[in-house]
C-alpha cells in the first residue's frame, strides 16, 4: 500500500526498448514525439484536426515506470517521452533558470520531454513524473554536491533553438 | 580502484582531466537508451559512442569516467562538456572484450 508519508526508494520497473518516433506538423511547424514499441511506422502524412503529420525520423529509446521498493507506490511514466540534459543555452530560459535557483553551478537540469512541442493544450510532463524522475536519479548520485533535477519541457523558451541534448541513439538504428 | 589509476594501471590515455572518482564495476555500451537504464553510479563506462549526448547520459547516472576504445577520439565539445560534468574522459586502441579482460584482470568487475 502507497504510504504518503514514504521516502520513496524508487526502482526501474517496466522497463520496455522500443522507439521514440518524430513527426513534423506541415501546418504549424509543430513537433510530436512518442514512445512505440511497433518497429514499423507509417510515412504517409496523416490528418489529425488542424495537424498535418509526417514522419520526420526515429531512434532506438527506452521507456520505464518507477515504483517504491518501500511502500510500492507507483509511478508510471506515462507522459514522458524522452529525457533531454538542459546545456544552458539560453539564460533566461526557465528551465534554465531552475538549475540556477535549486542549487547553481553543480545543479544540472534535466529535461522530461512530452509528446507534443507545440502544446496545444497547455499540457506537458506533470510534476509528479519529473518528482519521481529527480528522486530517482539525484537518490544514486555518488559525486559529492551534485544534483539533477528534472523540469518539464514545457519550461523551454523555444523549441527551436532548444540544445538541449536529448538521450535518444539517434540515426543508430532507425525504424525503417 | 581510483579514476587516478587508470591511465596507468590500465594503459588508457586521458583526454581531459582527472576529476578523482572511485570506479566502481564497469558498464559497455554503445546505446545511451542503454545507459540510461542500466548503467550504476560509479562504473566506468567503456564505449564506442563519442556523440555529445553521451555525457548528458554519463552525467545523469553519475559514472566515474568513461573510456572511448577502438581508437575513437572524442571532439571538442563532448571534452568541454565533460569538463563542465567532471567526468573523465580516456582513449585507448583495444577493442571492448580486449580492454574488459584487462579491467578485470585489474580487479573490476
Amino acid at each position: 500500500m502507497a504510504d504518503k508519508t514514504c521516502t520513496h526508494e524508487w526502482t526501474i520497473v517496466n522497463l520496455r526498448n522500443g522507439y521514440l518516433v518524430t513527426e513534423g506538423c506541415a501546418h504549424c511547424g509543430g513537433r510530436a514525439s512518442f514512445f512505440t514499441l511497433e518497429d514499423r511506422h507509417h510515412m504517409d502524412s496523416y490528418i489529425d484536426g488542424p495537424h498535418k503529420w509526417r514522419f520526420l525520423g526515429s531512434s532506438q529509446a527506452v521507456k520505464f515506470d518507477l515504483q517504491c521498493s518501500k511502500c510500492g507506490k507507483k509511478v508510471a511514466l506515462d507522459r514522458t517521452q524522452a529525457l533531454g540534459m538542459c546545456v544552458g543555452c539560453k539564460e533566461d530560459c526557465k528551465a534554465s533558470r531552475k538549475g540556477k535557483s535549486a542549487g547553481g553551478e553543480n545543479t544540472w537540469v534535466y529535461l522530461a520531454l512530452c509528446a507534443q512541442s507545440i502544446h496545444e493544450k497547455g499540457e506537458c510532463v506533470p510534476a509528479e513524473e519529473c518528482r519521481a524522475l529527480t528522486e530517482y536519479y539525484q537518490s544514486r548520485i555518488k559525486s559529492p554536491g551534485k544534483r539533477v533535477i528534472f523540469v518539464s519541457c514545457i519550461l523551454r523558451d523555444s523549441i527551436d533553438f532548444c540544445q538541449a541534448e536529448i538521450i535518444a541513439d539517434i540515426g543508430l538504428k532507425d525504424i525503417d | 580502484m581510483k579514476v587516478s589509476e587508470l591511465s596507468g594501471k590500465a594503459n588508457l590515455i586521458l583526454a581531459n582531466k582527472v576529476h578523482e572518482k572511485d570506479v566502481d564495476g564497469v558498464f559497455i555500451s554503445d546505446m545511451v537508451s542503454d545507459i540510461v537504464a542500466g548503467a550504476q553510479p560509479g562504473n566506468l563506462l567503456v564505449t564506442v559512442q563519442t556523440h555529445k549526448n553521451l555525457i548528458a547520459t554519463a552525467n545523469l547516472v553519475d559514472v566515474s569516467a568513461i573510456v572511448f576504445v577502438r581508437g575513437k577520439q572524442p571532439a571538442q565539445d563532448v571534452i568541454d562538456l565533460a569538463e563542465r560534468a567532471k567526468i573523465s574522459l580516456f582513449t585507448t586502441d583495444l577493442d571492448a572484450w580486449k580492454l574488459a579482460l584487462r579491467l578485470h584482470e585489474l580487479g573490476l568487475q
